[in-house]
């Protein structure tokens, strides 16, 4: 054991914290250094020294001034705030309270959702020619009163369908371009109100 | 046999405010010391945060868990932290000077030995000597203490002025068990040279 190791149990030696071997290294040490001796007797010197200085006495007003500084905050305020920041101030308390909060938007946007407080607002095909019925069925081909044509086929916007279902069993909607077969209705045209022998 | 500090805690979450000024009583006089060892000043401004480390306290009761850290562990760590803020706030960067800790400690010269022969009671075994004696003892260790750097003041602090277990203490700053060990004794060893004339001329 050098000097330096000597010095560094000092204070386990006084406290008798150290294993019997160590002691025996660390007073052979002793005997053998006269300046790690008399360092040691200083160190416990000086150690006494700190345990002999008097105490403080607080001032006689001490107990009064707390009491008015207590006195002073609102307790009603304290309990019920401090309960919930300190709940917040632990880990598992962060954890608990971002997983309540992430729940409670889920659920209160669920709830807005389903009873119909946000709809889903599609936008509007980009071709539009008379009424579109957005049926994906194959074209009638009969030309009817109503003036029902086959129309060839456009590239248009429409709501499709993925077939599964997302939160809270809303079929997910998309608008994705798609070639389809769009069946239109024409309005009705009555042309023997239209004006001859001109136009058209 | 006195009620622990946890069963203390316990009524005063209760609501019963008795219980806690007996917890101030049992430890305003080991934290005022502790405040002003560590902080220096003037014993004023060790009171104040000595109250308000209480104050802390007070408010804070509900976080307090009784059994998961002893109860003086948990209220030096509030008075540390309160005490680190505040050296903050001065700017004095770990280094300070022992500013009359104490409400008498001022002047130690003549006109002060002069004093304490006058005002000693006539019928009581008060000897000037020996109180300017402690009164200088009491300055030369304060001011030792004071010029240790903050890391090291403040678990020999706890160790030597208050009686913390080495376990207690580094429970209060939140270090090992080895650190907390080494650092006490380097801040023993930086005391011990310190205090050398002081000693030897004794």
């Amino acid at each position: 054991m050098n000097c330096l190791i000597a010095e560094e149990h000092f204070s386990a030696y006084l406290e008798d914290e150290l294993d019997y071997q160590t002691i025996k290294d660390f007073e052979a040490h002793l005997t053998n250094c006269g300046s790690c001796s008399s360092e040691l007797a200083l160190f416990r010197k000086s150690l006494n020294l700190l345990h002999q200085l008097p105490r403080i006495e607080p001032s006689s007003d001490f107990d009064r001034s707390l009491q008015s500084r207590v006195e002073n905050l609102d307790v009603s305020r304290i309990s019920v705030w401090h309960q919930v920041l300190d709940s917040l101030r632990t880990r598992s308390g962060w954890a608990f309270s971002g997983i309540a909060t992430v729940l409670l938007v889920v659920l209160i946007g669920a709830y807005f959702y389903q009873n119909g407080s946000i709809e889903h607002t599609p936008s509007p095909p980009s071709i539009v020619f008379g009424k579109n019925t957005n049926s994906t069925d194959p074209p009638v081909e009969k030309i009817n009163d109503h003036g029902l044509l086959p129309l060839p086929v456009h590239q248009v916007n429409v709501p499709i369908e993925f077939g599964s279902r997302g939160f809270f069993g809303r079929e997910v909607l998309e608008w994705r371009p798609q070639h389809t077969r769009q069946n239109f209705i024409l309005q009705t045209v009555n042309y023997s109100s239209a004006p001859r022998g001109g136009g058209l | 046999m006195p009620e622990l500090d946890d069963e203390l805690m316990k009524r005063f979450r209760k609501g019963d405010v008795d219980a806690f000024n007996l917890i101030v009583r049992r430890h305003r006089v080991a934290l005022v010391n502790f405040i002003a060892h560590f902080i220096g000043g003037n014993q004023e401004s060790a009171e104040d945060l000595a109250q308000e480390t209480f104050v802390r306290m007070f408010k804070a009761s509900s976080r307090y868990k009784a059994g998961t850290a002893k109860f003086s562990t948990w209220m030096y760590h509030i008075a540390s932290n309160l005490c680190k803020n505040e050296l903050r706030n001065r700017g004095r960067r770990g280094r300070f000077f022992v500013d009359n800790v104490g409400p008498n400690d001022e002047n130690l010269g003549q006109a002060r030995a002069e004093d304490l022969i006058a005002t000693a009671p006539a019928d009581s075994a008060f000897q000037p000597d020996i109180e300017l004696e402690r009164k200088e003892l009491k300055r030369t260790v304060q001011n030792a203490i004071a010029e240790l750097p903050e890391r090291y003041r403040l678990p020999v602090s706890l160790r030597d002025l208050q009686g913390l277990s080495y376990e207690e203490i580094s429970e209060v700053l939140n270090l090992p068990l080895g650190t907390t060990k080494s650092r006490i004794n380097r801040a023993r060893l930086m005391l011990k040279d310190k205090l050398r004339s002081f000693v030897e001329s004794l």
